[in-house]
């Protein structure tokens, strides 16, 4: 119960030193923003009366709900922003009511175009991130249902990096040959025996 | 966290992302959010709402009577009384009863897609029905689509989640220096890049944990199909029996499960197996054998259901399935034959890490650990990525020259969607119309109308304010609807919420239209 307690202070400790940091930028900033990222990837082990995959949650949820309420607080205190004299602003302002005719930005063209996009990336990506994830594990030598459980549980991430950056590049070649070759040498680590 | 502890201060001291790399990432963030927006938006706030679904059932039948234990001899005639009610000859897979907990204050059977509350005495009572839960909990899983459909297509979301998660962290450059500024009082364009900003990177390790939970849960089947051929040379019995712990084998006379005895006998084995981990392939026989653990304190150790697999077959077998304290895992499920006499237990609890993985995915998923505080951080946690969704659609629209159709189909679609839940609940308990079809016909109407009023903070504002009015008619109808035959205190506390969240739509939206006419952003 002590340990908990503790390490939910030191959590909150951590927060409100990083807040410090951010608001007055002291002379150690990087010190102490890096000691405050140890103390807050550390408390999850200080919690430890339970379990730490609870105590990995918690002190998330500690940690968010912290930062939360400390950005609430630095609303409370800054002004609402005033409109100078030859600022841009109110032009923003007027074109947000402006109804567009004719003349749009954006293009349909370009929204079904980028739909046909992800489309056709998102299932490549997929094949790929699957692929490289299990061979990834495959190689570690750990037991079977560990690799299967890994590649589950990281292959979402994967497939979602690999298709933000398939998408966001402006060469395409790139990533499709880089994520191809890759795939098929996973895909021949797994499947060659 | 373990996530945006390395992000943020690498992201600010060691690797600094180039301006290129970063406007790269925003562009291709911003079509991923762009495209998603809308349905990530409805599963988000469905989601949160749907954390509190086991109270949700309690609230649709408040007339149930709640207690919090059941007796093994009442299980079993409950279980018997079931069993006589399928027509001879019927082929039936299992039966599983659900006993009362403090959670959960019920018990129930259920079998052939029918279940009925279970009397403290044994005996059947009403069938378990509770459309609207089952319209929200589809509507976060399925969107209502076919299964086969539905749960890819928002497992899709959980993997662009993630996506946009790790773009989001590439595009934004200043993440240290914008670490704690909120500027909700500013021009329209910064808060909602703040609101943006601010909730996305401080909830990002739960905004990835629920991505790729998510996403699990409708690629599972694609998953076991793909590693049962990289690692199983095709045969997927033998990798879901290494996954989740082969079935017993079995050849007994064929006779009714001895559920009782099964559950006497748990406390025995409980002492026997907390604490001894088993053999890395599950199947410990030589459990039966282990010395007692004296001294351990199983009070907190709660079966929580029970299941008769391959009914009225010789390989009939009961499993119980038993909540860890302090665990994420779903329950660890010991199995019993059909006198009751203990086989073994799957090892969800202590066998291969892989397998405890696997079965926490669940519970982290939905909150269902911890106590109420962890269900309410969910909910709102759950909005807040709902904001989010929102928020990175304002910014595009912001972003262009002008309004259009589109900015009055969002604002239809940001607010149609809390009052399209709310007429789908007040016609479901009211008169029992069909949830699915009025919450998307509500939605349709809702963009209708904002496409024929051209006017966002008019809609917006005549949307929060239809919002809650309903919730308030809601409320009314269902004491009006269950007052005589009693209302348990939990329905209250619903309904309280309802309230809460009504009061707090509709200052919302008068708010904003006194402080902002002429806003245009949904939020």
């Amino acid at each position: 119960m002590f340990l908990s307690f503790m390490a939910g202070a030191s959590a909150l400790m951590a927060m409100l030193l990083l807040f410090f940091c951010w608001q007055f930028r002291p002379k150690f900033k990087s010190t102490i923003l890096l000691f405050c990222w140890l103390i807050i990837l550390v408390s999850p082990w200080l919690w430890h009366d339970g379990s730490v995959e609870l105590a990995v949650v918690y002190v998330a949820l500690t940690v968010c709900s912290c930062a939360w309420l400390l950005s609430i607080k630095s609303t409370l205190k800054s002004k609402a922003s005033v409109l100078k004299k030859g600022s841009t602003q109110g032009a923003v302002s007027y074109r947000r009511t402006t109804v567009l005719k004719g003349k749009p930005i954006y293009k349909v063209r370009n929204i079904s175009k980028h739909v046909v996009n992800l489309l056709l990336v998102l299932p490549f990506a997929g094949v790929g991130a699957m692929l490289v994830s299990m061979s990834l594990f495959g190689f570690i030598g750990i037991d079977t249902v560990n690799v299967m459980a890994l590649s589950a549980l990281t292959m979402p991430l994967l497939w979602g990096v690999f298709g933000f950056w398939t998408i966001s590049s402006r060469r395409k070649a790139k990533p499709i040959v880089l994520l191809s070759m890759l795939a098929g040498i996973s895909a021949l680590s797994l499947f060659w025996s | 966290m373990l996530v945006s502890a390395p992000f943020l201060y690498f992201g600010l001291n060691m690797l600094t992302i180039s301006p290129r790399i970063s406007r790269q990432s925003l562009a291709g963030h911003g079509w991923l959010g762009l495209l998603s927006g809308a349905l990530m938006y409805i599963i988000c706030l469905s989601g949160a709402v749907a954390v509190f679904y086991p109270e949700f059932e309690r609230w649709e039948q408040p007339s149930v009577v709640e207690y919090s234990q059941l007796a093994p001899d009442a299980l079993q005639r409950a279980y018997e009384q079931r069993l006589s009610q399928i027509p001879k000859g019927e082929s039936i897979h299992d039966i599983t009863m659900v006993l009362p907990t403090d959670a959960y204050p019920r018990g129930y059977i259920s079998a052939q897609q029918q279940s009925h509350f279970i009397q403290q005495d044994g005996s059947l009572d009403i069938q378990k029905l509770h459309p609207w839960k089952d319209f929200l909990v589809n509507l976060h899983i399925e969107l209502h689509l076919p299964p086969s459909i539905g749960l890819v297509l928002v497992s899709l979301f959980g993997v662009l989640l993630c996506g946009l998660v790790v773009s989001g962290f590439m595009a934004h450059r200043r993440i240290f220096k914008d670490a704690f500024k909120l500027r909700i009082r500013a021009q329209n364009q910064h808060k909602q890049r703040d609101l943006h900003n601010r909730l996305s990177v401080w909830a990002a390790p739960f905004h990835l944990m629920i991505g790729i939970t998510g996403a699990y849960f409708g690629l599972a089947m694609i998953f076991a199909y793909v590693f049962s051929f990289a690692f199983y040379e095709g045969d997927s019995k033998a990798l879901m029996a290494d996954v989740f712990s082969s079935e017993p084998v079995l050849s007994q006379p064929i006779q009714t499960a001895n559920v009782a005895k099964a559950l006497t006998n748990l406390a025995s084995v409980l002492q026997q197996n907390i604490n001894k981990p088993v053999s890395n392939d599950g199947n410990n026989d030589t459990d039966k054998q282990l010395a007692s653990s004296d001294g351990v304190d199983l009070s907190d150790y709660a079966p929580f259901y029970v299941t008769i697999e391959d009914v009225g077959t010789p390989q009939q077998y009961i499993i119980i399935g038993v909540r860890y304290p302090d665990r994420l895992i779903y329950a660890e499920q010991y199995r019993f034959d059909n006198n009751g006499e203990y086989i073994n237990k799957a090892g969800f609890s202590d066998g291969v890490a892989g397998r405890q993985g696997i079965f926490s995915v669940y519970r982290i998923h939905f909150g269902h650990f911890g106590n109420l505080g962890v269900q309410i951080a969910y909910v709102l946690l759950g909005i807040a990525l709902s904001i989010v969704s929102v928020t990175g659609v304002n910014i595009w629209l912001e972003k262009r020259q002008g309004r259009d159709f589109i900015n009055d189909a969002w604002v239809a679609i940001v607010w149609g969607m809390p009052l399209a839940l709310a007429v789908s609940a007040f016609m479901q308990i009211m008169f029992a119309f069909s949830a699915i079809a009025i919450f998307w016909g509500v939605v349709l109407l809702s963009i209708g109308w904002s496409l024929y009023v051209k006017n966002e903070s008019d809609c917006r504002y005549g949307l929060t304010s239809l919002t809650g009015f309903t919730l308030v008619a809601l409320i009314v109808s269902y004491y009006v609807r269950f007052s005589a035959s009693g209302i348990t205190i939990t329905a209250h506390w619903i309904n309280g919420a309802w309230l809460f969240t009504a009061v707090a739509i509709c200052y919302f939206g008068y708010k904003n239209r006194i402080a902002s006419p002429n806003e245009t952003a949904p939020i």
